[in-house]
């Protein structure tokens, strides 16, 4: 369990890392709407995560 | 080391398969696992010292949620009705889904073609379209979001989250456009619930194909294990009594019918019957058996009242042995398994970083570039135009996401061989899994051994030569009767035909044994014998005639070991014997010469004998004089030039060739399967059987190579065109419904290429 959680932990921290940088990315592009942005940020965050969970669980 | 067998419950990828493999693995005092996602089953190789099958079976459960039955423990009808019961749950389910998925497609497309004219106006309405789409995904849907739950929660990712990410994604940009329409992720015209409700409709149908086609893969072992026999009667304290078949004893006197099965193995002790044993060898035409003969449980006995002794019982009967060796076999997996077992092992990651690459891509740089009002998903309602380019590249992700589950992959691999394995075994071939297929399939060379492969190992009479005042049945006789108390093989094979002749033998008065030149005898009637070989001759004084030596020379130029049959002094006659071929071998080798297999024929034999049964069958490359101990290193000079050799012989006695040959095949191996050496064992003492299983391994790995090349080509076509590759060309889209669509077939296909194995014909029957 503690592995696990030390996973979701590392994981949760990748995506939200991903996520800011979806954020900025896309706030610096022209033409990008608000409701754009957070649901592209939802979707990077999510896909992001399961990237990261898949990777943290191979090691 | 112990080695045991377990079901699995609750699989549903082979990433799944890959996943409880790596957990099993990495437990303290697992040497190795292994399991096959096809058959639902796995087994674990571990030192009983450190840890055990029911620690290993709670360890997985509790870590990662599947269900484990160790093998011993399972009730074959508790299976059966498991496996109908998860039949039942995913054809409710399916059924369920698509009552529901209908009237929301109705809905959905109702400004379409003439569906208006039958589709009532409220089923538009997105908050009725809403209300259809919620149980189906609570129903039917449910399963994949515990399935990714319960996954995330044990620390690992399967196809269920990848399912699970796709549906729920859509539903909830459905929740979303439909309680705030003007938000701008298009409003109520692109609601996304049909999008949520069709990939699971078709998701589920899927599943329930999958389901129904992969009990299929183990119809060959539940059809095994149907045979076996309940109860038995068996005589206790004088008088016969029916028990149940755990309770019979090795030595018990069992009473069978005719019509009835042998419940076990043994040996019969009374009676005369025909016995049906295709079920076991795959011997079409019964086989006579009388006392002292061996009888195998669950085959039938068709004639006769028969009273046999039993002599294996449980695990040990060769039905059991056949049933774990299956299933043993079903385990061992391919060099080529390890490509698939890659992809399977990596394509959560990859297609999730696949689907977010997609994204980025299109809300980026694809939406703006490339996209136009016309643009349209094949098969789907969504207006493009109406939606915002992050809702695009969503939509575009998803897709990716559902098109590229790799199903087919994990399935291409383990459900061949479970086909393969199992229609050898329906006719007596057992093929030791995917390593003895693949390497049976690449095979080049035949190494025949000859005594008791070839020939039949007991040596028969051949020729009877008169040279004196007897004929040919007189010398017999006399022969048989001086032999009558020999235990020699050449005896034996002279009182046979004697019998076989229905000739009188005479009482015997005087026997003596000569070690190493024949016997000496005097028949009650006052006839002196010598019967034996020159050397007996010559000590005797007894003078060879130039045309008795030049008929000698002529037997044992045809390797037959010839002796001389002197009465009261006098030469009568010749008496060859010889080891005689097996009656289908030169079909076998004539059939092996023309599928282009290079043969060579090894034994322990002297030149000219080897020569003799070489020439008869037209084997041109003969080892002879080559010790037991040395075959093995004939076997790898063979290898050393190059050759991929498969060594034919007895599975005990040849155990070092069968074991350093490529593929080891025993023949005629009688009960003892477990302690055979060869990778494929023919039950049947039938040499075509040689061929039937090289083709089948043929037959097998070009079945398993297609389903690999349908798998991946549909996962190498079908990502691009998810991804949007043909769009800024062509304008249209695959939908996330449609990706559905095709991840269920493309399974549904495998497993379906796969069963026409069933339908394949072995060439000799």
């Amino acid at each position: 369990m503690k592995k696990n959680s030390r996973n979701l932990v590392i994981s949760l921290a990748t995506a939200v890392l991903f996520s800011f940088l979806f954020i900025f990315v896309a706030n610096n592009k022209q033409g990008v709407a608000t409701f754009d942005i957070s649901l592209g940020t939802a979707w990077v965050f999510l896909l992001s995560l399961i990237v990261a969970l898949s990777l943290a669980q191979r090691n | 080391m112990e080695h045991k067998p377990f079901l699995v419950e609750g699989m549903h990828c082979a990433s799944c398969a890959k996943n409880i493999e790596n957990f099993s693995r990495a437990l303290p005092g697992v040497t190795s696992a292994a399991v096959n996602f096809a058959t639902q089953k796995g087994a674990v190789s571990f030192d009983e010292n450190i840890t055990g099958i029911e620690i290993i079976a709670k360890g997985i459960t509790d870590a990662l949620g599947y269900k484990i039955t160790p093998m011993a423990e399972r009730d074959p009808e508790e299976e059966s009705r498991a496996y109908q019961k998860e039949i039942r749950q995913q054809r409710n389910y399916t059924i369920f889904s698509w009552l529901l998925a209908i009237p929301i497609m109705l809905g959905t497309f109702r400004e379409y073609w003439i569906i208006s004219s039958f589709s009532p106006a409220f089923l538009a309405n997105s908050y009725v379209i809403w209300l259809l789409t919620t149980p189906l995904m609570l129903g039917p849907g449910r399963q994949f979001f515990i399935g990714a739950y319960r996954g995330l929660k044990h620390g690992f990712t399967d196809m269920n989250l990848l399912i699970a990410t796709g549906t729920g994604a859509a539903y909830l940009l459905g929740v979303v456009n439909t309680l705030f329409p003007n938000i701008g992720f298009g409003g109520k015209e692109v609601a996304f619930f049909e999008t949520a409700a069709l990939l699971t409709a078709f998701l589920v149908l899927g599943r329930y194909l999958e389901i129904l086609t992969r009990g299929k893969a183990s119809e060959a072992i539940k059809k095994l294990m149907g045979l076996k026999v309940k109860t038995a009667r068996v005589m206790r304290r004088g008088s016969e009594q029916e028990i149940s078949i755990e309770e019979i004893n090795v030595g018990d006197l069992v009473v069978v019918k005719p019509g009835e099965k042998f419940p076990v193995d043994g040996v019969i002790r009374k009676g005369y019957t025909a016995v049906d044993e295709s079920m076991i060898t795959g011997e079409s035409l019964p086989v006579e058996k009388k006392q002292n003969d061996a009888v195998i449980g669950a085959t039938i006995n068709i004639t006769g009242l028969i009273w046999f002794e039993a002599t294996k019982i449980g695990k040990d009967t060769m039905l059991a042995q056949i049933i774990q060796f299956i299933e043993d076999a079903q385990l061992a997996k391919p060099k080529i398994q390890k490509l698939a077992d890659k992809v399977s092992g990596n394509f959560i990651l990859v297609i999730h970083i696949l689907a977010l690459l997609v994204f980025l891509f299109w809300f980026f740089v694809g939406y703006s570039a490339f996209f136009t009002p016309g643009a349209k998903f094949l098969l789907s309602s969504i207006a493009l135009s109406a939606v915002p380019g992050s809702v695009f590249a969503v939509l575009l992700s998803i897709t990716v996401l559902i098109i590229s589950c790799p199903c087919a992959v994990g399935l291409a691999t383990p459900s061949a061989i479970a086909a393969g394995t199992a229609k050898g075994a329906q006719y007596g071939i057992l093929i030791r899994g995917g390593d003895a297929l693949e390497r049976a399939s690449k095979v080049d060379t035949v190494v025949l051994d000859k005594t008791g492969t070839l020939t039949k190992g007991k040596p028969a009479l051949t020729n009877i030569l008169n040279v004196g005042s007897l004929d040919a049945d007189q010398i017999l006789q006399i022969a048989a009767s001086a032999e009558k108390g020999s235990e020699h093989p050449l005896g034996a094979a002279m009182v046979k035909a004697a019998l076989k002749k229905s000739l009188v033998l005479d009482p015997i008065s005087h026997l003596q044994a000569i070690p190493g030149h024949g016997i000496e005898a005097v028949l009650d009637r006052g006839k002196k014998i010598y019967l034996g070989n020159r050397q007996l001759m010559n000590a005797q004084k007894i003078i060879l005639s130039a045309s008795v030596e030049k008929k000698m020379q002529k037997l044992e130029g045809e390797g037959k070991t010839a002796m001389i049959l002197a009465v009261n002094g006098t030469v009568e006659g010749l008496i060859a014997v010889a080891d005689t071929l097996k009656e289908n071998s030169l079909t076998a080798v004539l059939a092996l010469q023309k599928m282009g297999f290079k043969l060579l024929m090894l034994t322990g034999d002297n030149q000219r004998t080897a020569q003799a049964i070489a020439g008869q069958i037209g084997i041109q490359n003969v080892l002879a004089e080559v010790l037991p101990a040395n075959k093995a290193l004939e076997i790898k000079k063979l290898q050393q030039q190059g050759s991929v050799v498969a060594m034919v012989g007895d599975g005990i006695n040849d155990a070092p060739a069968l074991t350093q040959a490529d593929v080891g095949i025993a023949i005629g191996s009688g009960s003892d399967i477990a302690k055979e050496a060869g990778q494929i064992i023919l039950v049947k003492e039938d040499l075509r059987d040689i061929i039937n299983a090289l083709d089948l391994s043929k037959k097998t790995m070009r079945k398993i190579r297609e389903n690999l090349f349908w798998a991946f080509i549909y996962n190498a076509l079908g990502v691009p065109l998810a991804a949007g590759v043909l769009f800024p060309w062509f304008k249209f889209l695959v939908s996330p419904e449609l990706a559905a669509l095709f991840m269920a077939f493309s399974s549904v296909s495998v497993t379906l290429n796969t069963l026409l194995l069933r339908r394949y014909k072995f060439r000799y029957l």
